[in-house]
């Protein structure tokens, strides 16, 4: 039997977790109140994900103000990047394991 | 040890990762947009100068390309504020566009005087490669 589900990176492989990587992996930087909209996730939940995230070096926080205000952006580092494409080529790679249909 | 996920795990989560790539990449901006918007200006706006009075026609086209050019850069700017795109857009190819386009201009110029439709054939060799490489990125996107 194939164990590559075992090689998932469990903590990108959360939902929520997956679609913040997801977003980051598209774009070069995305400020919060973007993010949050885009994922449809609550403040509290969106910081507590986008900081284990950045404990783990995958993502890059930065924070800076337009006109005063305070605003957070994000980014995926190098090694989140990669991470994220392993992810995504495991994920291919179980989904092509389907057995094919009955005839 | 990791819980087994199968094939339609797989699927599910590879439909996830493509609809929030989507859902992020239409709140950005869009690169294609101002290729697209400019190829369109010079195409109907560059001919005009063939026909019309220059003297009528320039003051126009300079203040729609003023408006253009202020519209342009406000959408940029508000945008890339929140989302910060991976440009696909090379400096030096907005930098050869922008000598095209003073090509094109050098070019109708030269020849007003010789050729009725100099500028007419200028707006069409500026504009259709901006509206082409804008509709490319279209499908990029």
């Amino acid at each position: 039997m194939d164990r590559s589900y075992q090689q998932l990176d469990t903590l990108i492989h959360q939902p929520a977790r997956l679609s913040i990587m997801a977003a980051l992996a598209a774009v070069k930087e995305v400020e919060f109140a973007a993010l949050k909209e885009a994922i449809n996730i609550s403040d509290s939940l969106l910081s507590r994900y986008t900081s284990a995230l950045e404990k783990a070096d995958y993502i890059k926080v930065r924070k800076g103000f337009v006109a005063k205000r305070p605003r957070t952006w994000f980014s995926l580092t190098a090694k989140g990047r990669t991470a994220f494409e392993q992810h995504i080529a495991l994920l291919n790679k179980i989904a092509n394991q389907a057995p094919p249909p009955i005839s | 040890m990791s819980k087994a996920v199968t094939d339609k795990d797989a699927l599910k989560a590879l439909d996830q990762i493509k609809g929030t790539q989507s859902a992020i990449k239409q709140r950005s901006a869009k690169e294609y947009a101002p290729w697209i918007g400019w190829g369109l200006f010079i195409v109907l706006f560059y001919p005009g100068f063939d026909y019309i009075n220059p003297a009528i026609w320039g003051p126009i086209t300079w203040i729609v390309a003023l408006t253009g050019w202020f519209i342009t850069f406000r959408y940029f700017q508000k945008r890339q504020v929140k989302i910060k795109t991976l440009n696909k857009t090379p400096w030096y190819g907005w930098f050869l566009y922008g000598l095209w386009i003073a090509i094109g201009v050098a070019f109708a110029s030269a020849l007003d005087s010789h050729f009725q439709f100099a500028w007419t054939v200028a707006g069409l060799a500026v504009g259709l490669p901006f509206i082409a490489y804008g509709l490319k990125l279209k499908s990029q996107a």
